[in-house]
């Protein structure tokens, strides 16, 4: 959370997840189509096929003196670095997991990941909501195993989208931010 | 603009209160927990409000979730001393009611619902 010159508060949050999980995908149908959130320009950093090489980043208003400074990671492997630069000053992640089976090794993978750069502070100072993304593959895998395989308990917010449609993305985004604002703004 | 719409939504509140004086307080939030539009006597914060609204929605979507109700469209809490309603008001915003106990509250959901489906067209 940070304040900017004009007084207004900006709360960072994160789309985290393997590898063209859906990530980008998500945050440009939020940005192309949700009504009632304002917003400034979108800025990827990606290369020439349109995959994500440090960031995506918009900003969005919900209200007068609230902003949310969006950003996604780049999934693929060798961006590490990346994605742990880009989680600095986080406020809150939706975490995107793919449902194809052949990236359940992926999923895993990068849910550790992120639990390894936040530590105790993932869920506790910052709030966590899982999108199961995909789920309109027909081969995709069951909710349950989903969880079993990032091992989600009862206290994480899980949304089946269907990021290219726009499916659950809104409420998952309005799930992240209600939280962040009970966690930052109303403690 | 901003101002005009503003007003109305207020009136909305005003209507409200108007028809149904055990309404004590009311407020029009969005769904990420921020205030947009209130009315509430001087002992209640508008950020509190604010803040138990976004509280409620959080749970009332888990339970909804979790026990297969579908998308949520209200949250109820009966207190001894009244009642508290949180009802869906379109895709981005919801409507926060403060009840006392004497109310009736089949009346509260009808009007409630009639002023959240008006705040819907608006937000």
């Amino acid at each position: 959370m940070r304040k900017d010159d004009k007084g207004r508060i900006h709360f960072k949050i994160v789309f985290y997840g393997p590898s063209l999980g859906g990530k980008t995908t998500a945050l440009r149908w939020l940005y192309a189509k949700v009504e009632g959130l304002q917003k400034g320009e979108f800025t990827s950093i990606e290369d020439e096929t349109n995959r994500t090489l440090f960031f995506d980043y918009a900003p969005m208003s919900a209200g007068g003196r609230v902003l949310f400074d969006v950003f996604t990671v780049a999934g693929q492997k060798r961006h590490r670095h990346q994605r742990k630069v880009v989680l600095q000053g986080a406020d809150g992640i939706i975490f995107v997991a793919d449902s194809s089976p052949d990236q359940r090794e992926e999923n895993v993978e990068s849910f550790e990941e992120l639990k390894m750069f936040l530590g105790d502070a993932l869920g506790r100072e910052i709030p966590i909501v899982v999108m199961l993304n995909k789920r309109d593959l027909p081969n995709r895998m069951s909710r349950e195993e989903m969880l079993d395989l990032l091992g989600l308990g009862g206290n994480v917010p899980i949304y089946e989208t269907i990021a290219i449609q726009g499916v659950g993305v809104k409420r998952a985004f309005q799930a992240i931010s209600r939280e962040v604002i009970l966690k930052r703004l109303y403690k | 603009m901003s101002e005009s719409r503003g007003e109305t939504l207020e009136s909305i509140l005003n209507e409200l209160q108007g028809d149904i004086p055990e309404i004590e307080a009311c407020a029009i939030v969005s769904v990420e927990g921020l205030p947009i539009v209130s009315a509430l006597p001087a002992d209640v914060d508008e950020a509190k409000l604010a803040a138990i609204t976004a509280a409620m929605l959080t749970l009332g979507e888990k339970a909804a979730i979790e026990l297969g109700k579908g998308e949520l469209e209200q949250v109820s809490v009966k207190g001894s001393d009244g009642w508290v309603l949180v009802v869906q008001a379109g895709l981005n915003a919801c409507l926060t009611v403060s009840t006392t106990a004497n109310v009736k509250i089949g009346l509260v959901h009808i009007d409630v619902k009639q002023a959240a489906s008006k705040i819907a067209t608006m937000i």
